[in-house]
């Protein structure tokens, strides 16, 4: 049986990315896997908040918005997601006092929402030249009705499967997850295979936002050279 | 019917909801015997248990003091927070703090998660009722905070005096300085213009008039009076006449039961 | 407090210590190790379940573990159904973390921590109850349950008292029988039993923390929980299937030490089963 847009079981949806496309942002990306689309916007290191002051690093602090209505519990949900899974690889420490406010806008959730958030805050932080310790990158898949591994899972797929699994690796470090979120009702094999999948999946966002990444740097290069 | 409020930072129900109309059981009031077979003076038993459950060592953020606090189907938790720097300051006296809270599952009815106004005005009685104990002129510039959870609640006047007995008994274990301890009771003014002890939701419904009295028996001096319904002078003088006496009880249990904990302590210690 | 000086050395008593460094005195356990409860390293606290105590709430459950306590209440009323799910019902389940029982959560609205504990649950116990069986009648009337889940005292996991005292309220339910009068629609409710609220599953959760980046340990109390870089969550079932793996928080939790973990969740399961059913 096809999937809904007719994908390989592995194949992910397009990537497309957009950096630096807000002006009044210190950095910007606008993520999209397939339909599922984000913006992210990074403000930071800025003065933080008499509340929110840490002697020994900067704050970080992330918002995050959804499509159509006003945040409730879910978008609260997500937001402590994207921001436990960064938290530590931002090198705080080189900025004491300071916050680093990473305001997520939902554009359009099609399914994977989790994982794109993500990538779009990771870009969204490189762009904006946030000390990072490394690159981390988030993918979805979902264990269908008929026991199927489908990577990227969309909307449809999602509403139907047993299970749906949320992985995010470090660059390299394809052993040590650094967010996982497995609902539904599964195995261990189930786990493993989805795990194997993820962390291909991960391998080929990461390198879909290198070179993102790299095509920014070489075209202002240009620019700056010209 | 009840609207819910929309609230973004919970999980919210349906739009609209209403409890079922349950046949409640009619109960005469009065004064030749009640439905749980008590005597009208007599208060439902109590149960009480101050500091944290195992001995060990506790956390910077767990609270100097709490007890938790039972009277027939009554449960109440308390716990103390201070002496500590709060927004409000006063330089020559401490400041004493009372947030008080209904569970939404504590009530007959579902209560909001919101705070309501009646929970903001037993708040305040209960700060006036226990402050006058508190030796806030020890604790310039700070604030002494209690925050009460009723979990269930049977009867409003009985569950005030409650919170009273259980806010007093967690001041002790938190090592805040009193004058004395403020031992609290309710009565109620039965269909037979009898003052009935105690009363439990049905009663008190059934009941004229309430009346709760808090007061520090072992200096004799009354903190906090409170009285629904009509009653003539003669009836609330006696009113007072007989609160008087069953708070000295009420007193004598909160006493014995901080004493034991002390020696149990004490023991543990050796 | 005590403080002496001999021989250039500074020495405190315990408590002082511990309030001074928190930190260092936690590593001074875990290096041993030990932990300052006595606790192995992967050994849950007892639980201690008392249901249906509350006599105000439809079902009810109070759930103690060690100094961490949780009271789960359940109240039921009647609404009309969603248009588009005439036969459910609704069941709504909060968490509330309030100052009273620690002092890191301030007065006011939910803190990020009960709301995202809030989403999680109800977004494990929603595929776990059958909301079609608290329909009264279709296209109607539908019962809406509220599940609030209190605590009273907090020294750390949460979420794992509070998945288990929602299992246990749930499972101490007792709806009224019901009657609706078409003339009037008032829903009149009669003797205890009628609707019984179907249960997929019961949900049997196991928290483990990384402390201090390097210890792996099972159930952190609050001490251990501010030294926290990581932490996973294993929900399992009745047949010991997996229902939620939710590791959040950058510090290092292998494949291999999460698959351990799991194992580790299924004994868990079985103390838990067994709280529950005394």
């Amino acid at each position: 049986m096809a999937r809904p847009d007719r994908r390989d079981t592995d194949q992910l949806r397009a990537l497309t990315s957009v950096l630096g496309q807000l002006s009044r942002a210190d950095g910007s990306a606008h993520f999209a896997s397939g339909d599922t689309s984000v913006v992210c916007g990074v403000y930071g290191p800025v003065e933080a908040k008499l509340f929110d002051e840490r002697l020994d690093r900067a704050h970080v602090e992330v918002k995050l918005r959804p499509d159509v209505g006003t945040p409730g519990t879910k978008d609260k949900w997500l937001e402590a997601a994207v921001r436990q899974t960064f938290e530590r690889h931002i090198l705080g420490h080189l900025h004491p006092r300071t916050l680093v406010q990473v305001s997520v806008q939902v554009r359009q959730d099609a399914g994977s929402l989790d994982a794109c958030a993500i990538n779009a805050a990771m870009l969204a932080l490189v762009d904006a030249g946030v000390p990072l310790a490394t690159m981390v990158a988030a993918a979805t898949c979902a264990v269908l009705e008929d026991g199927r591994v489908v990577a990227d899972p969309v909307a449809e797929e999602v509403e139907g499967a047993r299970s749906v699994h949320t992985f995010a690796f470090a660059e390299g470090r394809p052993a040590e997850p650094v967010y996982v979120d497995s609902r539904g009702t599964f195995d261990m094999p189930e786990y493993d295979a989805c795990y194997g999948v993820c962390a291909a999946a991960v391998g080929r966002v990461l390198a879909f936002m290198r070179s993102a990444i790299e095509s920014k740097v070489t075209r202002e290069s240009q620019v700056a050279g010209a | 019917m009840s609207t819910n409020i929309i609230d973004r930072r919970r999980i919210n129900g349906p739009q609209r909801s209403v409890e079922p109309i349950y046949a409640k059981p009619v109960v005469a009031f009065s004064g030749d015997g009640r439905a749980d077979g008590r005597l009208p003076e007599s208060v439902r038993p109590i149960f009480m248990r101050t500091g944290p459950i195992s001995p060990q060592a506790s956390s910077a953020a767990s609270p100097s003091g709490s007890a938790y606090y039972e009277q027939g189907r009554i449960r109440i938790s308390c716990a103390i927070y201070g002496p500590r720097q709060g927004r409000k300051a006063n330089p020559r006296m401490g400041i004493f703090n009372c947030e008080f809270k209904y569970a939404p599952f504590s009530c007959s009815w579902k209560r909001s998660h919101l705070k309501t106004s009646d929970e903001k005005e037993i708040g305040l009685m209960l700060e006036q009722a226990v402050s006058p104990a508190i030796r806030l002129e020890v604790y310039p510039k700070a604030n002494v905070d209690a925050f009460v959870t009723v979990i269930e609640s049977d009867g409003k006047a009985a569950t005030i005096s409650a919170a009273i007995n259980c806010i007093s008994a967690a001041l002790v274990d938190a090592g805040i300085e009193l004058y004395d301890s403020v031992a609290a009771c309710s009565v109620a003014l039965s269909k037979d213009l009898q003052w009935v002890f105690d009363c439990t939701q049905q009663e008190e419904d059934a009941a004229s008039c309430s009346f709760l009295m808090a007061r520090m028996p072992s200096v004799d001096e009354v903190t906090y009076l409170l009285q629904h319904g009509k009653t003539t002078p003669k009836q609330t003088a006696d009113a007072i006449h007989v609160c008087t006496n069953v708070s000295t009880q009420v007193y004598a249990v909160i006493c014995r039961h901080l004493k034991e904990t002390l020696e149990g302590k004490n023991e543990s210690d050796q | 407090m005590s403080q002496s000086e001999k021989s250039g050395q500074i020495t405190f008593a315990m408590q002082t210590f511990e309030r001074i460094h928190p930190v260092e005195f936690q590593r001074r356990f875990l290096t041993q190790n030990t932990r300052l409860s006595g606790r192995e390293f992967s050994q849950f606290r007892a639980l201690h379940i008392v249901k249906g105590s509350i006599g105000t709430a439809q079902g009810s459950a109070t759930v103690r573990m060690g100094n961490t306590i949780m009271v789960c209440g359940i109240k039921a009323e009647v609404c009309e159904p969603d248009v588009k799910r005439p036969k459910h019902g609704y069941l709504t389940t909060n968490v509330e973390l309030s100052p009273m029982c620690s002092a890191r959560f301030r007065p006011g609205p939910p803190s990020e921590e009960a709301q995202v504990a809030s989403e999680h649950i109800h977004r494990l116990i929603t595929p776990s109850v059958d909301l079609t069986s608290l329909c009264i009648e279709e296209n109607k009337v539908v019962w809406a349950l509220s599940a609030d889940i209190v605590c009273i005292k907090y020294d750390g996991n949460v979420l794992d008292a509070a998945i288990v005292a929602l299992v246990a309220a749930l499972e101490n339910l007792k709806l009224p029988e019901v009657k609706v009068d078409p003339a009037t629609g008032v829903v009149e409710a009669g003797a205890e039993g009628g609707v019984q609220l179907g249960i997929v599953r019961r949900l049997f959760p196991a928290t483990f923390a990384l402390v201090d980046d390097n210890y792996l340990v099972a159930d952190a109390d609050d001490a251990e929980e501010q030294m926290t870089s990581a932490s996973l969550l294993v929900v399992l079932d009745d047949q010991g299937q997996m229902v939620n793996v939710w590791k959040r928080g950058a510090g290092i939790i292998s494949r291999d030490t999460i698959a351990k973990c799991v194992a580790a969740a299924a004994t868990r399961k079985s103390e838990i089963e067994h709280a529950l059913s005394t």
